[in-house]
């Protein structure tokens, strides 16, 4: 069908919407449709008129019929940036002018709104280009320190290295106690010595005692050998006086040299009662208190290392812990990380839609010439369907059933 | 360290797939735009992988491919188209330009790392 073809429809289809929308009209009021007034019947009239119109360029403009086999689609021509105000012919009745220009009105108010969901269509890509953007760099930003941690966990070594330095604490604690037990088996070899010395004093002393004895013996024998002489010198009379002195002389030298050898005898059991005491009181009794000290440092540093080792081990539960946290952490983030591509797809899903904006705004454009043309009763041509436009545009996410989302040529 | 180039012209794509692969250890460069990565492999860039978007402007992914697989020393190098397109004669002409395989978005990371561990087994 022709475009004359179809305007000569089209006027005929309006002609008779208004005459029978007229004579229903004039059949209401002849039989006694209560209407209310004149006024009303000419705005019913008018509105029966108007639908005849709009019914008549709906007809006109309604979607043409698939493109044969073989046919290709009119190039588009550029869309009118302002609708301009259409110079009707005279020979147009002019409430067709006015309907026309009237829905050309209606068609121009489109051309902004579309214009608007393109702009935010655009806004909304930035906006959520940019949270994305800024969502990534922050989750790479908090994946980073995690392996920073991970890495340093692991690379670092500072488990070993605290691990090497508690050792070396154990080994100056080990040496520490092994110096105390040197010290405490030095001690008793000091006691033992001491022991020994004393019993050499002993010894000594007793042999003292014995060289004692024999003196006093030598005493007493010389005590006899005094009395003796006495008597013999008595025995000599006159002649023996002398010797009777000497005699005298000799038995009081045996007797101070025998009170001699018994203060001597005491002196030395005094001594010996001395030094005994000092054995017990000055190195036993000393000795037992210092290894008293000795085993409670010793204790000390054992205790100190048990708790080391208590400390080891919970630093290395620590790490442990903060190392699987972080890889369970580190996995969530690397899918959000992943699941971000949606912005891309949204992205594509609104500029795909802002591109059939694009196709509407410049099919409204066709339309209003083509009103325009009308209006002035030249020839319109076919417009290919807006489907038929919007389906060549391209597709944003199109899988189908069956696609596969992986394959490998 | 195998390299690793994306082309996308979205910076959400390449956000995102720098962040698993490098995460995975491998050297990542980056185009938003066909032509500025045959700029990048016309000056002597020779990754390893080329990772590619299909719909990216003037030059798709598709151009890309075949124009990279003339460049000396690529005439091997696997290439992977990811896109949100899954139509098959989209597909076919992306084979016959060269491609290695064609990955849809999204793509999940564990199954990004699959693939490209799959073309590049000799790591």
């Amino acid at each position: 069908m022709t475009s004359a073809r179809t305007a000569a429809l089209d006027w005929r289809s309006c002609a008779g919407a208004c005459v029978v929308a007229l004579i229903a009209v004039l059949a209401a009021w002849l039989g006694g449709v209560p209407l209310v007034s004149s006024t009303a019947a000419l705005i019913l009239v008018a509105t029966m008129i108007a639908t005849g119109l709009t019914i008549a360029i709906l007809r006109h403009f309604e979607p043409a019929r698939p493109p044969q086999p073989g046919t290709v689609a009119k190039p588009l021509p550029s869309a009118p940036s302002l609708i301009e105000t259409p110079n009707y012919s005279s020979e147009v009745p002019s409430q067709t002018r006015d309907g026309l220009a009237m829905l050309g009105r209606q068609i121009d108010s489109y051309r902004p709104l579309f214009n608007k969901v393109k702009v935010e269509a655009t806004a909304i890509n930035e906006e959520t280009e940019t949270a994305a953007t800024g969502i990534i760099l922050r989750l790479q930003s908090v994946d980073h320190a995690i392996s920073d941690l991970l890495e340093f966990l692991a690379s670092s070594n500072s488990n070993d290295k605290v691990i090497a330095l508690i050792e070396r604490t154990e080994a100056h604690l080990d040496s520490n106690r092994r110096l105390i037990n040197d010290f405490v088996i030095r001690r008793g070899n000091d006691i033992e010595e001491s022991r020994v010395r004393f019993q050499d004093i002993e010894e000594v002393t007793a042999r003292l005692a014995k060289t004692i004895g024999t003196i006093r013996t030598i005493a007493r024998q010389t005590n006899m050998l005094a009395l003796n002489a006495t008597i013999e010198s008595a025995r000599a009379g006159d002649a023996g006086k002398g010797f009777a002195v000497v005699a005298g002389e000799v038995k009081l030298l045996a007797r101070q040299s025998d009170k001699a050898a018994v203060e001597i005898s005491r002196g030395l059991d005094s001594l010996c009662q001395a030094i005994a005491a000092s054995v017990d009181l000055l190195i036993e009794k000393r000795i037992e208190r210092e290894r008293s000290e000795l085993d409670t440092i010793s204790d000390a540093i054992g205790e100190l290392t048990e708790n080391i080792e208590r400390l080891v081990s919970h630093q290395r539960d620590v790490l442990e812990k903060v190392h699987g946290e972080s890889e369970r952490i580190a996995q969530p983030i690397l899918q959000l990380i992943g699941s971000i591509q949606f912005q891309d797809i949204t992205r594509q899903r609104l500029e795909s839609l802002a591109g059939e904006f694009d196709q509407a705004t410049i099919h409204l454009g066709l339309i209003e010439d083509s009103m325009s043309d009308l209006s002035k009763g030249n020839h319109v041509p076919e417009l290919t369907n807006l489907i038929t436009l919007t389906a060549t545009s391209r597709s944003p996410v199109s899988r189908q059933p069956g696609d596969l989302a992986i394959e490998l040529f | 360290m195998k390299r690793i180039l994306i082309i996308d012209d979205s910076a959400t794509i390449l956000l995102s797939m720098e962040g698993v692969l490098a995460k995975a250890g491998y050297a990542i460069d980056k185009a938003s735009s066909g032509e500025q990565a045959l700029t990048m492999l016309n000056d002597g860039l020779r990754p390893d992988l080329i990772i590619t978007d299909l719909y990216m402007g003037a030059m798709t992914g598709t151009d890309l491919i075949r124009l990279a697989r003339q460049v000396t020393g690529l005439r091997f190098t696997p290439m992977l188209m990811v896109t949100t397109e899954s139509q098959q004669d989209k597909r076919i002409d992306a084979k016959t330009a060269g491609a290695t395989g064609w990955l849809v978005k999204p793509v999940a990371p564990a199954a990004l790392l699959q693939v490209v561990r799959q073309v590049l087994p000799e790591r």
